[in-house]
């Protein structure tokens, strides 16, 4: 199908091994085939291909559970005098039993003949059994390059250690462990390199898949990143002048700002979900209390702050006089500072128009009303805990996942904000949530965020 | 790649616009819901995710009519710009004809004249210097004086702009021309453009004045050395000279002094008008010049290295889409009877009533409440057979008792599944025994753990259905976790409870 450069690997197993999760995590379609706990849920061969350098260059093939490989292997030891294994294979499928009972298992040596390498794909928490040693040997009979990946060893049943000794005595090392539940990107690695190792003419193609990979991983963190500090930016910068001590107005404004920042969080969800190919009603949202795209806790009851070890004494939304006032501060330093450094009468001016229109302001009893640091924080420690979520998460995981729900805290503990998101508190225009003016500074804005991505790609595995 | 309907030919730069443009509509809910067609054409058309991304933009937009409207925006921009420009020709023709009067005498101080034209011009290249060293060293602390000609040309084509798509293609064009390196060497070619236009008008107005007008250049000072004066001429004539604009010797410069009792000499009229010109020639307009081209390449630069920030969400969550990690090929090997399947009826078992029990484990783990199972009173022990061969052997001792009356029990977990060939396992064991048989399935809340209660549930269905299909009485099915000693407590005790009531009777 790939002509003379593609790579075909079958997905063979017992049932119920996670043959279809291995490959949905593989090939990053949450979509692929069906996946229950039940045998047999694959019934036919279904194939997806994995894309290289923007082609389809490596087939996979998800094949029917063998299930009952005993018989299979007693049936084809009838045909010993028939010649090698593969010949006794082929025997096997001409005969009737291959159209009957053993239609299936006929189904998965179909496709093994016709692969260059085989997945062994083993359930971890099971022990090693006799059917296992059958099933091995019938497939030992195709002489195809086998690596035996173990699945769910992320599982606290795992028997990973025993199974690779097990498998080390009938002659199997290039074991690879890869759970299909807690996705680890250095476990697909490895099974890569396994088949790399066991299919020197296909180097090259195994190891380009292996950067474009790790490319997209790494372009994955990024954007995943990205995306929160675009969040906290515009969390950031919303401000609502309000009259100060006029409690309609301003709690008015309060209720206003904070419905604006729940409605840009949920975006977010949604934007983080969309970028991991996930489903919103997916498991891991449900695991982490997010409802309808939206995290149940509020973001601004004070049980939420607390539950990141922020203290909750405060109002959610404050902070604005004293605001104000840093910002009247600020003004005052860098118009002494463009003065001195001999800076423009234009420099001047707009300095002394927007922070002196803010002290006018002030004298006049406006303040700015924000969004407080503490539910900044916590907007960072919910999104990364997603983030973490996300990345850890296999594309197949239909079973529950632990995730350390509890053990979230709230970043830069301790610490002030990093100096990005200060920076976005005095740039009210850098915010969306608020309707920005003609011609907002992108450039500069699009600096405050890749620098607050960095700080946040530090607090992500 | 050039759309039949699109106004022009695009440049990749306006593509990137374009799509930046797009973006921002997607962001403020504007756009089709169904962007499939876009995105699959995208993914064919292949290259990287940038060339993705703008393909899919293209074609989303045509449909919007955004290209007309970035277009109408760019003519539109360019107007305003040339406005721009024109108004600077009249300022500086204003300047030129304001500055170059005679006093009552009929004389005109050259150095007066000078200043008044190039002076402005000088600072505010000093200034276009000092700003462009502030936004070289990556701060905008002090925003730059060339924001505020392009805020007030922002705002004013603001408020010409209606309707999402316009607004959308505004607020893009703005955002990248307006900020960043973009934004530095796109403003500082429109001041350079508008300086330049000053300088024009001036030099035209001079030329117009000094053909139909007649002047008398002097120069005067009080304290300072005339000698210094001579100097500072010669200097200022060494580089108009260059261009041939500049003839002025020792004896006119100190002719031209101004006296009381005598008109500068007729000669040098022509020598300082040509020294004025000279001067604004190569003091104003050269350098203009010089930096409006610098800027335009400058300019067309960064326009060429500019690409979109593809980490922004509106950009990176196209990514799974666009750049998929893999493609469907579909089924090849088809399942042709595929088996309709139920869920099983779920029914508390109960262990047939015999004396003695024959307990065999089938691929399980000894279970934590020891084995054999102390519920099977005076137990045969057939062992645990986790392969073929231990399972044919145990089935060759269940023969040999064959002549005792004597129930089997057979041992599972749930965590198995019930596939085939645990349903053959189950019907050899089913052949092999005359007497009685039960299933008990133990590991339940392991499994629960495992797979969740619902597919549980269904398994729990399966293994029935595979033992009712293999022979067993569904009466005789049993779930009871062996793991647990309290289940397996209760499950004694109310199995003692029946018999207790049921045995005087």
């Amino acid at each position: 199908m790939n002509g003379e450069t593609g790579l075909r690997m079958a997905i063979v197993g017992h049932t119920n091994t996670g043959k279809t999760s291995l490959l949905r995590t593989l090939t990053r379609d949450v979509a692929f085939g069906e996946i229950s706990a039940r045998p047999g849920t694959t019934r036919h061969v279904e194939a997806t291909s994995l894309m290289v350098g923007g082609r389809a260059r490596v087939d996979l093939y998800d094949t029917p559970g063998l299930e009952d490989s005993t018989t299979l292997l007693a049936l084809l030891g009838e045909y010993r005098e028939r010649g090698d294994g593969i010949d006794r294979i082929r025997s096997f499928l001409d005969s009737a039993a291959a159209r009957g009972e053993l239609e299936q298992e006929a189904k998965v040596l179909r496709q093994v003949l016709g692969s260059d390498v085989l997945l062994y794909v083993i359930d971890a928490r099971e022990p090693m059994l006799g059917r296992h040693r059958d099933e091995l040997m019938v497939l030992g009979l195709a002489a195809r390059p086998l690596i035996p990946v173990l699945n769910f060893t992320g599982s606290a049943e795992s028997r990973e250690s025993a199974w690779r000794e097990h498998l080390a005595r009938i002659g199997l090392h290039a074991v690879v462990a890869f759970d299909t539940v807690l996705f680890d990107p250095a476990d697909e690695r490895r099974l890569y390199e396994a088949v790399q190792a066991m299919l020197a003419p296909q180097y090259d193609l195994l190891q380009q898949l292996i950067e474009e990979r790790e490319a997209a991983w790494q372009a994955l963190r990024r954007s995943a990143a990205a995306t929160v500090a675009d969040l906290l930016i515009d969390a950031a910068g919303a401000a609502r002048r309000v009259r100060e001590g006029n409690a309609a107005e301003m709690s008015s404004a309060s209720t206003w700002l904070q419905e604006r920042v729940r409605e840009r969080e949920e975006r977010c969800i949604r934007q983080l979900m969309e970028l991991f190919a996930f489903r919103s009603e997916d498991v891991v949202a449900e695991r982490l209390a997010i409802e309808h795209g939206r995290w149940q806790m509020d973001l601004f009851a004070p049980e939420t702050l607390r539950r990141f070890g922020l203290s909750a004494g405060t109002g959610a939304v404050k902070g604005a006089a004293v605001g104000a006032g840093i910002d009247v501060i600020a003004g005052g330093l860098s118009l002494g500072m463009a003065a001195t450094l001999g800076a423009t009468i234009g420099a001047l001016w707009s300095t002394v128009d927007r922070f002196g229109r803010k002290l006018l302001d002030r004298l006049r009893g406006y303040v700015d009303l924000r969004v407080d640091e503490n539910t900044l924080r916590v907007l960072a420690a919910r999104e990364l805990q997603l983030i973490d979520a996300l990345l850890r998460r296999g594309h197949a995981s239909l079973s529950q996942v632990e995730l350390k729900g509890d053990a979230a805290r709230a970043p830069w503990p301790g610490a002030d904000l990093p100096a990005a998101l200060r920076r976005a508190r005095h740039h009210p225009e850098w915010s969306t949530l608020i309707a920005r003016g003609p011609g907002a500074p992108e450039a500069e804005r699009a600096a405050a965020l890749h620098a607050l991505q960095e700080k946040l790609l530090q607090q992500l595995p | 790649m050039a759309e039949v309907s699109s106004p022009r030919v695009i440049t990749p730069f306006q593509r990137r616009l374009l799509a930046e443009a797009w973006r921002r509509i997607e962001e403020t809910g504007g756009g089709p819901v169904d962007t499939t067609h876009a995105e699959l054409a995208a993914v064919a058309q292949g290259g990287d995710f940038e060339t993705r991304v703008l393909n899919r933009a293209q074609a989303l937009a045509l449909s919007a009519d955004l290209p007309r409207a970035l277009h109408g925006l760019q003519q539109a921009i360019r107007r305003a710009a040339w406005t721009l420009i024109a108004i600077g020709g009249v300022i500086g023709a204003v300047a030129a004809r304001s500055t170059l009067n005679a006093d009552h005498a009929g004389l005109v101080n050259f150095y007066w004249v000078l200043v008044a034209l190039l002076g402005v011009h000088s600072v505010a290249l000093l200034m276009w210097f000092v700003s462009l060293l502030f936004s070289f060293s990556g701060s905008n602390v002090p925003p730059t004086p060339l924001r505020a000609p392009f805020e007030a040309l922002a705002r004013m084509l603001a408020s010409a702009v209606s309707g999402n798509v316009q607004r959308s293609a505004y607020s893009a064009w703005m955002g990248i021309i307006g900020s960043g390196v973009l934004g530095r060497w796109g403003l500082s070619a429109l001041l350079h453009a508008f300086w330049l236009a000053a300088l024009g008008g001036m030099l035209a107005v001079t030329l117009l004045m000094l053909s139909a007008r007649q002047f008398d250049f002097v120069w005067e000072t009080t304290i300072l050395p005339d000698e210094g004066f001579i100097k500072l001429t010669e200097r200022l004539q060494d580089l108009p000279a260059r261009l041939g604009l500049g003839s002025l010797d020792r004896e006119t410069i100190l002719a031209s002094r101004r006296a009381a009792e005598r008109a500068p000499p007729p000669g040098a009229r022509r020598g300082w008008s040509t020294l004025l010109i000279g001067s604004l020639i190569a003091y104003g307009m050269l350098p203009r010049i010089a930096l409006l081209a610098f800027s335009l390449l400058m300019l067309g630069r960064s326009r060429g290295r500019y690409r979109l920030d593809l980490e922004l969400p509106g950009y990176a969550r196209l990514r799974p889409r666009l750049m998929p990690a893999s493609r469907r090929i579909g089924v090849v090997d088809a399942d042709i009877g595929a088996a309709a399947r139920r869920d099983g009826e779920l029914r508390a078992g109960r262990l047939p009533a015999a004396r003695e029990t024959a307990v065999l484990g089938i691929e399980i783990d000894p279970p934590g409440t020891g084995w054999p199972p102390a519920l099977a009173i005076g137990a045969q022990d057939l062992g645990i057979a986790v392969e073929r061969a231990a399972l044919d052997c145990a089935l060759q001792r269940l023969r040999a008792l064959q002549d005792h009356p004597l129930s089997l029990l057979v041992v599972c977990s749930l965590t198995a599944s019930p596939d085939r060939g645990m349903a053959r396992v189950l019907r050899d064991c089913r052949a092999a025994h005359h007497g009685p048989i039960a299933l008990l399935l133990t590991q339940r809340a392991r499994t629960a753990v495992r797979l969740g209660e619902t597919a549980c549930r269904e398994r729990e269905g399966d293994w029935r259905r595979i033992a009712i299909a293999t022979g067993f009485d569904a009466a005789h099915i049993l779930v009871l976790d062996l793991d647990d000693a309290e289940e397996l407590r209760e499950f004694l005790l109310a199995r003692d409870d029946r018999h207790g009531a049921g045995g005087p009777a």
